[in-house]
């Protein structure tokens, strides 16, 4: 068995215990690539679309309507999330750190692992229909949410990673998304 | 979406490395703030775990690629 065509059967990193000692850890060491893949094969298996989101989709979830800086106000707070301010210097269990939860519930948005997004990274405005979200090619595409490793500054819900799809590291994973 | 300029500024108020953030243009990605309208959909309510990962990956039937 591979992944997305690849010679790898497991994620990067998946043979180093602390990455993946407890079931709750965010995964990491997954591509872009990689993480539509899984989409795809989910949505088949449950039967609706799973998709990753897009950073539109992020952003909402991460700020609600109110145009927040971070998923719980506009000032940043160490202890409402796992960055290199005040983590462990490691993933941690996705049920940590409740008191930074978005307006939605959507735990883990700020920090911990960073996310893929479906879209290519292109300049602002944001425009679903300019081609940013077309799934083809080999465009670097967004992150979102900053990581364990991140500084603070990078840890907000309005700034934007990038990375090459093929892209993977100990601190970049995905969430998943879905029409309704 | 994006980084409002009243946000950029207060942010560079509060501290020095966004002072330098905007001095270098690091916050021109994410500028201006603008309204995106979007269809409704659901997002799960943390990232994808090792768990789920696991399980899901060694249940695939047939390489993804």
């Amino acid at each position: 068995m591979s992944i997305a065509g690849t010679s790898r059967s497991c994620p990067y990193h998946w043979d180093e215990s602390q990455w993946t000692n407890d079931v709750r850890l965010p995964v990491v060491g997954v591509s872009w690539y990689e993480a539509t893949a899984y989409c795809a094969w989910l949505s088949d298996r449950v039967g609706r679309s799973v998709r990753l989101p897009s950073e539109a989709e992020w952003e909402k979830a991460g700020r609600g309507l109110d145009g927040r800086l971070y998923p719980w106000g506009d000032r940043f707070e160490p202890f409402r999330c796992n960055t290199r301010t005040r983590g462990p210097g490691h993933t941690t269990p996705v049920d940590s750190s409740p008191s930074g939860r978005s307006p939605y519930g959507i735990r883990n948005m700020i920090g911990n692992v960073s996310e893929w997004t479906s879209s290519r990274f292109e300049p602002y405005p944001y425009d679903a229909a300019d081609g940013r979200e077309n799934l083809e090619g080999e465009s670097p595409r967004v992150t979102r949410g900053g990581s364990w490793f991140s500084p603070n500054l990078r840890a907000r819900a309005t700034c934007r990673g990038m990375n090459d799809p093929w892209f993977t590291d100990h601190d970049l994973g995905f969430q998943i998304a879905g029409d309704v | 979406m994006g980084i409002s300029d009243e946000q950029m500024n207060r942010l560079v108020l509060l501290s020095d490395e966004a002072r330098v953030w905007r001095e270098k243009g690091r916050f021109d990605r994410e500028r201006s703030d603008h309204t995106v309208g979007l269809p409704a959909f659901s997002i799960a309510v943390h990232p994808v775990t090792v768990g789920e990962y696991r399980r899901d990956v060694t249940e695939l039937p047939v390489p993804l690629g």
